[in-house]
């Protein structure tokens, strides 16, 4: 091929390719109402089909019929039409038709833990089960090919026993024959478009896939060009069939890297051809998604980290990411950058120029005690080296983990609640819980902390068995075999993904207001008990009372009382204890899918949300402000400043949180040109043993204008929980509370 | 380290996360008392060297504990709240009151009290060059708990700044400037009447000791406060850049723009703010390009 028509090839116009994908999107989400019933009359045909079956047929049905679209601006071909609409990552249209099926089994969960949410317990989106936050293996994909995977299932296939085991392999060749087949497709369509085509760059990408699509991701990948069209082919098929959520892009720096260096050795590429692959590449999720109405997307990339050795990652790969979001000022996907002080002061200093270019999309993962933390529960260090992250920052192993690690979201001050007013508990937590109802007599602190700590892990046990039961039918009710295939240990234990066939199988219970809880303890510990400023009966009424008339109190309570965040030794001490208590009570439950749950530290948005609908707290919150976040201080646990917070987070022992933790800070604008002061508050976070991080940089000023005028300021994007989103895009309370992150010092 | 925690001096602050203080990621400590009067000080509660009593109206919760418990019946209602008159500066009233409205500024501190904070932040130095800045107030009006803490900062490996505004005896200035890695010297007018004018006191010795300052070798970055209307005219700036360029060895200077952020203190404090309504200055620019064509050398970034 001349070097001419691979320049024409990789030319990337990305207003056209905008305002091509943006049309085209604008009619979603498309009518497959044919397809859907085909598909329900082939499933009707076999009486009392199972659900490998089902989506086996859907498989094949959508093989058959759905249609694929080639976008002329992309180099690339992953559009199959089914129903998914615009603002989804999966679990909607075709996908979804076999989960459909049970929406009986679906109801019965979430009718049973309705109660809990109403007394915000506990919540959960998605029935007790992740449906989300997924990731394809796409190392297995591009080393041995659909077809190589086909091999290895159908050698299995001969050797299975018992009827799940035959449906779920049987399925899984369905499976791979059915993306061979749709990949073959794209190339079919990419010779009828040429027929009439006579644009000479889409002409070049055009005769690019019809030589490509046939062989990948069927066979492995041989060049960089090849291996991203099979990761995008992938995300985007599995996303489409298998009802979840395909949240995560992958390791993309390290998984390229041999692809880049073979293809510039050997001449076939340029360092500019790369960048604009990579970038229709990475542009392909904000041109899907309707950024205009704040979507969340929940798409991510991850870069950096290590390879399987240890070898630290950073290379010219890389770089070139990094440049596509500086210059494109991408919303999504977000990158989830690992690093580890081994890495060189460059990549510290290009993450530092990122965090601070206001695209707010980065968060920094502390390769380290994230590797430890999953290492330490038994899994190899070499799988451990290879972890992602996705929709926001649920961390699991590519090629080798199936987590449920957004699902559950506990709320660890209703816990408190529960110990400090026992008569609150309802009937049902009496049924699913044994309640320690000593608190409120306790005659130290330490019978008041151990008083607590046996409602958490009561709670925390009645939870993890709830999520066990649940996620013990997963499998039934969704499978996954075309996901399952590409993840190790599938096919050999002849298992599904949902059914813990993966090599690891965990998941977490989310635990929200930590910063909350370690200074409502703290005050506790300090006002009841050590300067018995009042009794347990009092601190009662007083928060009965929502401080009314005792605004004195919560104002030396907020000014006088240590807070998590100040970097304060007792509190730090008292802090680490707590997250030691908890990591240990959260983690080592059974999940039904043959792991373990463990620990984890994020929020979400229900910080904002059960904040909004719980009582006052003895920290001096008053009753309708928000919990603290992730693992971060409440808003006083900030006013000394962003060195003391993230010294106070280092001192938590984030390798017990194999589910990570999130630090999250702002920086004020006026920083925006300061990279050696936040490279610094970089390395500090790795260095002192932090999990993950997020930097945001805004001022209160600016939001307000922003605020004030949302026409003029479009391009402002901030972090709202674990995603970002255009600022003046988002509903009006979200604005307000994140207005409000800034307005305490205007720091952080 | 007895003597540490026998050492104190008085303080009205101990920042971190400090950024605009010399180089990387630093703590500054404020200490009070200062030998000028500026009318554009924007830290007026470190002018005077003893304690402070400050109100802060809008943290008021109108709970009366304060009244209650001053001694003087100095307590009134309202704004001002505070009867100057009356009031002996005592903190009884800044004890009682829960909210933080009533605020004792300026409060003896150990040496050991002021490294406790100080070495907290110490692997964020390490990591960014970064170190510790006395500023104030003027730190060399309490020289020798200045001195005190710098050597102890030296010892703990420490990088010093010192903020001063350079009027104070020469012997003072020496000794301190072997303790410190760099001086951030202010020259607010380089016109000795204008200096005196809004300063309160000529500029003599400040030019005297800067260029004695300047003859040692010294680290110094001299820092200009632009004052629209006040020492911002072509004139002054010109002089400030000859001044600049008579001294010997390679100096650098910067531009602190004006703000009015410390009006609220003013306020806080019971103080008239001096100074009539005007902005920050439009001439920043303008200014750092006259210096540069006169061959002055600035800080950047």
């Amino acid at each position: 091929m001349s070097s001419s028509i691979l320049q024409d090839f990789a030319i990337f116009d990305g207003a056209e390719f905008f305002r091509e994908m943006g049309q085209f999107y604008s009619a979603y989400p498309a009518d497959v109402s044919d397809v859907e019933e085909e598909w329900r009359r082939r499933v009707r045909s076999g009486p009392g089909l199972s659900s490998f079956r089902c989506k086996a047929l859907l498989y094949e049905v959508a093989a058959e019929r759905c249609d694929v679209h080639l976008f002329r601006q992309s180099p690339f071909y992953y559009e199959i039409v089914t129903g998914r609409p615009r603002n989804s990552h999966g679990m909607d249209g075709l996908g979804a038709l076999v989960l459909g099926l049970h929406t009986d089994e679906i109801e019965h969960v979430r009718s049973s833990i309705d109660c809990f949410e109403q007394e915000r317990l506990f919540s959960s989106w998605e029935q007790l089960i992740d449906w989300d936050h997924h990731s394809v293996g796409y190392d297995n994909v591009l080393a041995c090919g659909l077809g190589g995977l086909r091999e290895t299932a159908s050698e299995r296939l001969e050797r299975s026993s018992g009827e799940t085991e035959q449906e779920f392999l049987a399925s899984v060749v369905t499976a791979l024959d059915s993306l061979m087949s749709l990949s073959s497709r794209f190339a079919d369509r990419a010779e009828e478009m040429l027929d009439t085509e006579d644009d000479p760059a889409v002409r070049a990408r055009l005769l690019r896939i019809a030589e490509t699509a046939r062989r990948v991701p069927a066979e492995p990948a041989r060049t960089f060009y090849e291996a991203l069209s099979g990761i995008l082919f992938m995300r985007e098929a599995c996303a489409s069939l298998d009802g979840i959520g395909v949240c995560i892009l992958g390791h993309l720096d390290r998984m390229l890297e041999p692809y880049y260096r073979s293809d510039i050795n050997a001449g076939r590429l340029t360092e500019a051809e790369a960048k604009s692959l990579l970038q229709a590449f990475l542009a392909a999720t904000d041109a899907r998604f309707d950024l205009s109405t704040g979507p969340e997307t929940a798409t991510t990339v991850n870069i950096g980290g290590q390879d399987r050795s240890g070898r630290p990652v950073y290379n010219e790969v890389t770089r070139i990411i990094c440049e596509v979001f500086l210059e494109m000022r991408l919303v999504n996907p977000k990158v989830n950058a690992r690093i580890c002080a081994a890495h060189p002061d460059e990549y510290y200093n290009l993450l530092a120029r990122a965090a601070l270019s206001g695209c707010n999309v980065l968060a920094i993962f502390n390769d380290e005690t994230i590797i430890r933390a999953h290492a330490e529960r038994g899994k190899a260090v070499e799988d451990c080296r290879l972890y992602v992250s996705g929709g926001c920052q649920e961390l699991m192993l590519q090629n080798t983990e199936v987590n449920f690690r957004g699902c559950i979201y506990l709320n660890l001050l209703k816990v408190l609640e529960l110990t400090i007013h026992p008569e609150r508990s309802t009937e049902a937590d009496r049924e699913h819980f044994i309640l320690d109802d000593t608190g409120p007599a306790c005659g130290s602190f330490e019978a008041f902390y151990e008083s607590f700590l046996n409602n958490l892990k009561s709670v925390l046990n009645g939870v993890s068995s709830m999520g066990a039961d649940a996620g013990s039918h997963a499998w039934r009710i969704n499978p996954c075999p075309m996901t399952s295939a590409t993840v190790s240990g599938c096919i050999e234990n002849g298992r599904d993904m949902m059914q813990g066939g993966a090599k690891y199988n965990s998941s977490s219970i989310s635990l929200n207001g930590f910063g909350t809880l370690v200074d409502s303890l703290y005050s506790i510990k300090e006002l009841v008990y050590d300067r018995r400023a009042f009794s347990m009966d009092e601190l009662k009424r007083i928060l009965d009372e929502n401080y009314r008339g005792h605004e004195g109190v919560r104002r030396r309570i907020l000014r006088e009382i240590p807070k998590y965040g100040q970097d304060q030794d007792d509190v730090n001490a008292f802090a680490r204890r707590l997250a030691a208590d908890i990591a240990r009570l959260a983690s080592g439950q059974d999940n039904g899918r043959g792991g373990k749950f463990e620990a984890s530290l994020f929020s979400y948005g229900l910080f904002h949300k059960w904040g909004e609908v719980s009582p006052a707290t003895p920290d001096g919150r008053l009753a309708g402000e928000p919990l603290s976040r992730g693992m971060g201080p409440s808003g006083y646990g900030t006013i000394n400043g962003v060195t003391a917070v993230i010294n106070s987070a280092c001192s938590i022992p984030m390798d017990k949180y194999p589910g990570g933790g999130v630090l999250d800070i702002s920086l004020p604008i006026g920083m925006n040109k300061r990279f050696d002061i936040a490279a610094a508050l970089i390395r500090r976070f790795i260095e002192g043993g932090g999990s993950i991080l997020q930097m945001n940089v805004m001022d209160n000023e600016t939001l307000k204008k922003a605020r004030a005028n949302p026409l003029e300021y479009p391009w402002l994007v901030v972090r709202v929980y674990g995603f970002s989103a255009r600022y003046v895009s988002l509903p009006a309370d979200v604005q307000d509370e994140i207005l409000s992150r800034t307005q305490s010092g205007g720091q952080i | 380290m007895d003597d540490c925690s026998q050492v104190a001096g008085i303080i009205s602050d101990i920042q971190r996360f400090a950024v605009h203080d010399g180089p990387g990621i630093r703590t500054t400590v404020f200490l009070k008392g200062c030998p000028m009067r500026c009318l554009w000080c924007h830290n007026p509660e470190a002018r005077s060297n003893e304690s402070q009593l400050a109100f802060y109206a809008n943290k008021c919760i109108d709970c009366g504990l304060c009244a209650a418990a001053c001694p003087n019946g100095a307590i009134l209602s309202g704004d001002r709240r505070v009867d100057r008159e009356r009031c002996c500066v005592c903190g009884a009233c800044a004890d009682a009151c829960p909210s933080g409205a009533l605020e004792l500024i300026g409060r003896v501190a150990t040496a050991a009290q002021v490294l406790d904070v100080v070495m907290r932040d110490l692997p964020y130095y390490k990591i960014s060059d970064g170190g510790v800045t006395m500023s104030g107030g003027e730190p060399l009006y309490q020289h020798s708990f200045s001195i005190f803490l710098l050597r102890a900062f030296m010892e703990r490996g420490l990088h010093t700044a010192v903020d001063t505004c350079g009027l104070a005896p020469w012997e003072r200035l020496a000794e301190i400037a072997g303790l410190t890695n760099l001086f951030l010297y202010d020259i607010k007018a380089a016109d000795p009447e204008k200096h005196a004018r809004f300063c309160g006191t000529d500029n003599a010795i400040v030019l005297q000791n800067a260029r004695r300052l300047a003859e040692t070798g010294a680290k110094i970055i001299f820092r200009v406060p632009l004052i629209p209307g006040y020492n911002d005219s072509a004139e002054d700036i010109r002089l400030v850049g000859e001044f600049i360029l008579s001294l010997p060895g390679d100096q650098r200077l910067e531009f602190v723009p004006y703000h009015r952020i410390g009006k609220g203190k003013y306020e806080a404090l019971g103080l008239d703010y001096p100074l009539p309504h005007i902005g920050a200055p439009q001439n920043l620019d303008e200014c750092k390009r006259a210096l540069l064509s006169a061959g002055v050398k600035l800080v950047t970034g």
